[in-house]
């Protein structure tokens, strides 16, 4: 590289040499600084950039797991989780706006009037209201400016029945009360998560590479309710509170040998869902009786013949005065509890060390959470013998001065119908894994034996024969025996009774020699006669009715036919009811259900024809269907769009009879 | 004739030949850039023109190859006017274009594009090696460089106009490198650049302050030139000092943005620092050997903006990593060494000065180009020569390179 010198005068080129060094630094400078750089960037910092480009677009995308469902015990669903899709149109987007409106009118089922309208609006997007199946989705199919966006819901096929047991769910998946709240770790599953890639718009795209957890669904779990008995347990309740004028009422029905709960229901004035028979604890008023019977037998501080003075309806004792509705003179302790003598209880309480009366009240679960599967159950409220005054225990006695659930009664009873042990009442039967595996199963809980099985006895053939004879009797069920209690207890307001309000509650089991239903009933303050006899006993026969009409499979229908022995005189069957004595409480009787069961399996009509059902609501349906005879399956949601078999078929009772609504 | 132009073809075939390879690099990096996983990317396709213009340079540089330097000595004057007509007619019809919508670059003939401004930096670099040829020896003052700062502040003014500021500061790298290759005194040339200097220092009083100090005493212990001239650079440092803050409001926001937003990216991550950003995290998670061909995510899922044009260089470093962008910074640095041994081989004033000025230019291209997508410039929107896409400008490019091709083949056969 020989270096020239200029051919017109040396000058400007003279200092070449010293140039080409400047310049030749310069440009080393220059690139060094900006190789520097990019080894800095692409070398030293390399794992940060990367990561730092990773995050721009890599997206983590939970995957929501399906929620378990909630079945009964029978495996009929009560909720769901469904995808379900709400569709969006961009009309600016659509690629033939007439043939897009056709077509989601006709796949989603909206009038074409308003689909025209829409596709020709000039708004860039449209929310069509409502939520739609993903059969629906797919009979849209995927068309250009219609969006989908899937979401899981909670729906109900058998509508409003059980909700009060199930709880809810809020819009974000938060579990709100119920077996939804209290079982929520194991209904909710795990949430799994993709990786998607993202671009610079925001659009995702799945990539292959990228890892993907699949979502666990959640556990289903099963119910000891009988969406059946639910049904009816519903149907009577609301009949009499509506009949009755109450502000509300409670209806529960179990099974007293395994302390499952078959049916729930509270009702409130509002529309309140909450399951007041296990939040909401009252006065029992005289259901608590048996109780102090029973007390009194176990401890040999008295017999069933044993008698007091019930002083003629008014006794005073000491600062306290206690009345009967009806003046009695001896009574014995049978006929203590048959004609729920208030004098004559307290006489006998007073037999009772104040220890002795607590500790029987405790045994039976007064006072004490029963363990039932729910968020806000009360404990009720029994106070220990020192915090007594003088006038407790006779207070007690009669079911006053300490407050209990609905609950804790039905299981109180149920021990006595179940031979004097006490069950710890549930409503969790089994826990299915997605893949219907049986995860966990409850086999009945014994908690106690409070009372020997003698004394369980007789105490059933006394509160048999209140049903028959005494207060109980509009309960009292044909061929069947109940055994059973009324109670009428003033209401509580603001810590004082209020004038007038009263509780109306029965507690009783059937049949009465066998029992397998256990069954509480109360109603807050029902209008006009607000004895227990009067209001709650004829609700128990309406559903004890109800529940053998159904053919319920949770009864042994055998048994109950062959239990039909009822002991000492009954009334001849009238026509009307309420009949008999005003307002005495003590002696009712009603007329007899034609359909009733009398005397074998035999005599059951061999077959009955479907009632023509569709059209109507599916709970209606339902219910049409429980009364003639039917057990039924409700698919989808809505009115009735086809029974299976068809209407008019004949079947005998006891078949099953599909109903399905639109949707699902 | 025949065997004359054969032996003239080429006076420096390495060069050319990496000029050549860099190119087609280029028109594959485009490629590239159009290879989006994102619907309807502006990028997609350009390479077919890109190629097409490759294409047009290749058939046109023999007959350019075949032009005596001194007919482009004669050719300057009417070149550099009609240049100037070019920039004035961009101002008038002028349209933007892809990434720099808003700046009035482009003359549309038909259909293609060209860029005025691009062919002006040619224009001005053969204005001004022919005034500079004529200088017998090294100017002596400041007023003796009146007429290579007059040939070259006329064409950047029109260019400032469009407004096109990173072109504008290409044609004062062209007129720095050529006045310092044609013997003008480094002190000189600081002396000129010095209110430019001062201008930039006015962010801090205490540093302008500190500056105008240093000068003052430059020029009274060590400078040798005119009293006049020490008073006109003072005064040329104090109105610069003086109009800085009017300068800086009168900038427009996205100007005074990329030069805050270098100063710190995260001001305005999601706006003006977006891009220096984007171009980091490319080149950054390219690493040593990069991501591969066609397989930069940055690029692909659209994070990385102007990937086909001024950040073509990020895409470089995210798909090639570290290997390639110094195997291209080395390419570059090639062409540099080649350029500037051209113009020292060179006996004749103007053909040595039109290779440097070619250097001056591209040199700022390269450096402003790669310097703002490591992040060590400021962001000015200015393309990498050979690589980014841009029709008319390679086309111009690779015609120049053709000219230095002619003077290195006619020093060659005069030595």
């Amino acid at each position: 590289m020989s270096r020239a010198t200029g051919k017109r005068g040396g000058g400007w080129s003279s200092a070449r040499t010293v140039r080409r060094g400047v310049v030749a630094s310069g440009f080393l400078l220059a690139g060094t600084v900006i190789a520097a750089k990019a080894a800095m960037l692409q070398i030293v910092q390399h794992e940060r950039w990367s990561a730092a480009a990773e995050e721009q677009h890599r997206e983590r995308v939970e995957l929501p797991a399906r929620r378990g469902g909630i079945y009964d015990r029978n495996g009929v669903a009560l909720a769901l989780s469904e995808e379900m899709f709400r569709v969006s149109l961009a009309p600016q987007e659509l690629r033939d706006p007439g043939a897009v409106a056709e077509r989601i009118a006709a796949g989603l089922g909206r009038p074409p009037s308003e689909m025209q309208d829409i596709v020709e609006s000039s708004d860039r997007w449209v929310v069509l209201p409502g939520r739609y199946t993903s059969d629906q989705r797919r009979e849209v199919g995927n068309l250009r400016g219609v969006y989908f966006e899937s979401q899981l819901e909670r729906f109900y096929p058998q509508g409003d029945a059980g909700r009060e047991v199930i709880g809810a769910l809020a819009r974000d998946g938060r579990a709100l009360g119920g077996i939804e709240q209290e079982l929520d770790e194991v209904l909710r599953g795990q949430p799994g998560y993709s990786v998607l890639r993202r671009d610079a718009g925001g659009r995702m795209r799945p990539t292959m590479s990228l890892p993907v957890v699949p979502p666990t669904e959640g556990a289903s779990v099963y119910l000891t309710i009988d969406s059946d008995l639910q049904e009816i347990a519903d149907a009577s309740l609301s009949q009499a509170i509506r009949e009755t004028g109450s502000s509300g009422g409670d209806l529960l029905i179990g099974d007293p040998d395994t302390g499952e709960v078959l049916a729930a229901v509270s009702r409130r004035s509002g529309r309140s869902r909450s399951l007041a028979a296990i939040t909401a604890p009252y006065e029992p008023g005289s259901t608590i009786k048996p109780f102090v019977a029973a007390a009194l037998l176990t401890e040999g501080r008295a017999t069933l013949s044993d008698s007091v003075y019930a002083e003629q309806g008014f006794w005073r004792d000491g600062s306290r005065a206690f009345r009967d509705t009806s003046p009695h003179g001896w009574l014995s302790l049978r006929s203590t509890i048959e004609v729920s003598s208030n004098i004559a209880i307290a006489k006998f309480a007073k037999r009772l060390s104040a220890g002795q009366q607590y500790a029987y009240l405790r045994d039976f679960g007064f006072g004490t959470l029963t363990g039932i599967a729910h968020p806000a159950e009360s404990s009720g409220l029994l106070r220990r013998p020192r915090e007594w005054s003088k006038l407790s225990s006779g207070s007690l006695a009669m079911g006053y001065e300490l407050l209990v659930t609905p609950l804790q009664m039905l299981a109180a009873y149920g021990a006595l119908a179940n031979g004097g042990v006490l069950m710890e009442p549930t409503f969790i039967r089994e826990v299915r894994g997605p893949d219907g595996r049986s995860l966990a199963r409850r086999e009945p809980v014994q908690l106690r034996r409070v009372v020997s099985e003698e004394v369980a006895r007789s105490l059933t053939d006394v509160l048999a024969a209140t049903v028959n004879d005494g207060t109980a009797t509009q309960a009292s069920l044909g061929d069947f025996a109940v055994a059973g209690k009324t109670g009428t207890s003033r209401r509580v307001v603001d810590g004082g009774y209020r004038g007038g309000g009263y509780t109306s509650t029965f507690a009783g089991y059937f049949p009465a020699e066998d029992p397998q239903i256990v069954l509480f009933v109360k109603l807050d303050e029902p209008q006009g006669e607000y004895y227990g006899g009067v209001t709650a006993a004829p609700v128990t026969r309406e559903t004890l009715r109800g529940i053998l009409a159904a053919r319920t499979p949770g009864i042994d229908r055998r048994t109950l036919l062959t239990a039909r022995i009822v002991e000492g005189p009954r009334s001849s069957p009238l026509t009307a009811w309420p009949s008999g004595h005003g307002d005495r409480d003590d002696t009712y009787v009603f007329e007899l259900s034609p359909g009733l069961p009398r005397a074998s399996a035999e005599e059951i009509p061999t077959s009955i024809a479907v009632p023509a059902v569709v059209g109507q609501e599916l709970r209606e349906a339902a219910r049409q269907l429980h009364d003639s005879g039917f057990k039924v399956r409700v698919e989808g949601r809505g009115r009735v769009t086809a029974s299976v078999p068809p209407a008019g078929s004949l079947l005998e009772p006891g078949v099953l009879v599909t109903i399905r609504g639109g949707g699902a | 004739m025949l065997k004359r132009t054969r032996h003239l073809a080429l006076g420096d075939p390495i060069l050319f030949g990496v000029v050549i390879t860099l190119t087609g690099f280029g028109i594959a990096m485009v490629y590239s850039a159009g290879v989006l996983d994102v619907p309807s990317s502006i990028a997609a396709g350009l390479w077919r023109q890109q190629l097409l213009w490759f294409v047009l340079a290749m058939l046109v540089t023999p007959f350019v190859l075949r032009v005596p330097v001194v007919w482009l000595e004669w050719a300057a004057q009417p070149i550099y006017a009609i240049c100037l007509v070019l920039l004035v007619l961009a101002l008038v019809i002028g349209t933007g274009a892809g990434t720099a919508e808003s700046v009035q670059g482009w003359i549309v003939l038909g259909p293609v594009r060209i860029q005025p401004a691009e062919i002006a930096k040619v224009g001005v670099i053969l204005m001004l090696a022919r005034i500079l040829g004529t200088w017998r020896e090294p100017p002596k003052s400041l007023w003796a460089l009146w007429k290579p700062v007059g040939v070259v502040i006329v064409p950047m003014g029109l260019v400032m106009l469009q407004p096109d500021l990173g072109t504008a500061l290409v044609f004062t790298s062209i007129l720095i490198a050529m006045l310092f290759w044609a013997g003008t005194p480094l002190w000189t040339l600081f002396f000129l650049a010095s209110p430019a200097i001062g201008l930039f220092l006015s962010i801090s009083v205490w540093l302008w302050g500190a500056y105008f100090v240093f000068l003052v005493l430059l020029l009274t212990f060590a400078y040798k030139g005119k009293t006049s001239e020490a008073a006109a650079i003072l005064m040329a440092n104090v109105v610069a000092g003086t109009i800085a803050l009017p300068l800086w409001n009168s900038l427009e926001p996205y100007q005074r943005n990329r030069f805050l937003v270098f100063l710190d990216p995260s001001l305005d991550p999601r706006g003006a620092g977006y891009n220096l950003i984007q171009s980091r995290v490319a080149i950054g998670s390219g690493g040593w050997f990069g991501k591969g061909f066609l397989d930069g995510t940055q690029k692909r899922l659209a994070f990385l903006p102007e990937q086909h044009t001024d950040f073509i260089f990020a895409v470089i470093g995210e798909e090639f990593g570290f290997l390639g962008v110094t195997a291209v910074l080395v390419a570059f640095g090639y062409i540099f060494w080649r350029l500037v041994q051209v113009a020292d081989d060179t006996a004749d004033p103007f053909s040595s000065l039109v290779p440097f000025g070619l250097f001056g230019s591209w040199f700022a291209h390269v450096i402003v180009n790669t310097g703002m997508t490591v992040g060590v410039m400021p962001i000015t929107g200015i393309p990498l020569p050979f690589l980014s896409y841009g029709g008319s400008f390679l086309l111009v490019n690779l015609l120049a390179m053709a000219i230095v091709e002619r003077i290195a083949a006619e020093s060659r056969g005069r030595a």
